[in-house]
């Protein structure tokens, strides 16, 4: 006995008719979007993961603006140094010239006048601010750091802090970005204001001027070895944004392998189920116009 | 069966006889938008509510322990969430000015420590034990895989209803052909009778015809 069929066939081939046209519509929107992951639903485990790699892509950029902002403060701050380090340089010469014992008292105070002027240039230079903050008061940034005080053993007050700040330059990697004025300028280990002032105070007096002559030299070595940190801070920078543009670029191919679609692909299952759609199409105009017995009968 | 509104004011709850028939209804689209009411969507709206309530108790702690940029104690960033239900919905940012961020860690302007402290809670155990992001793209997954599943299984029972209305179809429907030949084989015998009444017609009329002549 021969087994009986469905004699309806119309609910199978609708049901496949729906089939293929799920099949198109993903393929349509994987090649429109360029994705194969749309919804949480098309691949759970990839979308979670998409989400973490959003997350840390996110963090990158954000890491890179910091960066940028950073660069263009040490950049500032480098530049200020160097302006300082050239005023020193000058104030050396000052001194050694107005070391010289043939001056006259009205060359003597022409040169404590002009050395009154660097020490002012570079009081300036300390009291450097970079978008409205001051660079050199630690963290006090709306504090002005550096003032001239006769009741100073130096001649300065320092009205800063010694706090620095720190800042992430990639995950898991900090470093200090500031130091403190104090450290730059009225450090004890060589006092650049304190010692300008001594200079002057000698040339106006002529007397202890190699003494004050040497204070100055040590202060300036100790005024650019500090000048390094900032070079340092700016190489770091480079190095850090460096890694963070090359994490970006393994994020952004990660992101792709996880959820990118292969278009070669999508192309293909569009036109598998086009092709699958039409054949059912076909087979259904066909079979249900087949002729039938009472039909044939006529 | 009378119909009353259910909390939700979406779905109607179907009463019997005055029972309320809703927990007995596990199956069909209307089982499962009862299940996606009262289970699946209350359990994800719970799991928001414990992200951002977490987030928001552990940002106005760190948030507190710093100073603001005019030097005075840090406040609430957040405005603090009064329960875990409803946090998500009802999370707002309770300062307007940018000098109230509590940035500083020393109280002076210029110190970024609690800032960092503050974008470090991105990568602490703050959500059951989980970073916020873990906790969210834990939470994507579970989502995605509720939905991905329910698609399996309404495939999978789409194709069972399929073959059982194709057995269904080839037990107790109707083929044409299967009528045709029907048809023709009832028709033969029906010519076939007719032929025979026609027989022992013409048989009783030549028996009467032979009792007239005889």
């Amino acid at each position: 006995m021969s087994v009986r069929i469905n004699p309806d066939p119309s609910t199978d081939l609708l049901a496949a008719i729906a089939l293929n046209r799920q099949a198109q519509n993903t393929a349509l929107q994987q090649l429109s979007s360029g994705r194969s992951v749309n919804q949480l639903s098309d691949n759970p485990a990839a979308a979670s993961e998409d989400v973490l790699n959003h997350v840390q892509t996110n963090q990158d950029t954000q890491l890179l603006q910091n960066l940028s902002s950073l660069t263009s403060q040490g950049q500032a701050i480098d530049s200020t140094l160097n302006s300082a380090v050239q005023a020193v340089t000058q104030a050396i010469s000052l001194g050694v010239e107005g070391a010289n014992g043939t001056l006259s008292n009205a060359d003597r105070q022409a040169i404590a006048g002009e050395l009154i002027g660097i020490r002012d240039q570079v009081l300036g230079l300390a009291n450097q601010t970079y978008q409205g903050n001051y660079v050199f008061s630690g963290t006090a940034t709306s504090t002005q750091p550096f003032v001239l005080d006769n009741a100073q053993p130096d001649g300065v007050k320092y009205n800063g802090n010694a706090n620095v700040n720190t800042n992430q330059m990639s995950p898991g990697q900090k470093i200090a970005v500031n130091l403190p004025g104090s450290q730059i300028f009225t450090n004890p280990s060589g006092d650049v204001l304190g010692a300008l002032n001594g200079l002057i105070t000698a040339v106006q007096t002529n007397s202890g001027l190699a003494a004050a002559s040497a204070n100055l030299d040590k202060a300036f070595t100790l005024l650019t070895t500090q000048r390094v940190f900032y070079g340092n801070a700016l190489n770091q920078f480079q190095s850090a944004q460096t890694f963070l543009n090359s994490d970006k670029t393994q994020l952004a191919q990660q992101e792709n392998s996880l959820v990118g679609a292969d278009l070669a692909t999508s192309i293909t299952n569009f036109e598998q189920a086009t092709t699958a759609t039409n054949a059912i199409l076909n087979a259904t105009n066909q079979i249900l116009t087949t002729l039938n017995l009472l039909n044939y009968l006529k | 069966m009378s119909l009353s509104e259910a909390s939700a004011s979406i779905f109607f709850r179907k009463y019997s006889h005055g029972v309320d028939i809703t927990p007995a209804i596990t199956a069909g689209s209307l089982g499962g938008l009862i299940q996606a009411r009262d289970q699946t969507i209350p359990n994800v709206l719970t799991q928001l509510d414990t992200l951002a309530y977490n987030l928001e108790t552990a940002f106005n702690t760190q948030s507190r322990a710093g100073f603001d940029a005019n030097g005075n104690p840090g406040a609430n960033f957040f405005v603090p969430p009064a329960t875990l239900a409803g946090a998500a919905s009802s999370i707002a940012v309770a300062i307007s000015d940018p000098n109230l961020v509590a940035a500083s860690s020393d109280g002076s302007v210029g110190s970024n420590g609690n800032a960092q402290a503050l974008a470090n809670l991105q990568n602490s155990a703050i959500v059951n034990g989980q970073t916020p992001f873990n906790f969210y793209s834990n939470l994507a997954f579970q989502i995605g895989n509720d939905v991905s599943k329910a698609q399996s299984e309404q495939q999978a029972v789409g194709l069972l209803q399929q073959q059982l209305q194709d057995q269904r179809g080839a037990i107790s429907g109707v083929s044409l052909d299967e009528e045709a030949v029907n048809l023709i084989r009832l028709q033969g015998a029906y010519e076939a009778s007719s032929n025979v009444v026609n027989v022992v017609n013409q048989l009783l009329t030549t028996t009467l015809n032979m009792s007239v002549v005889g």
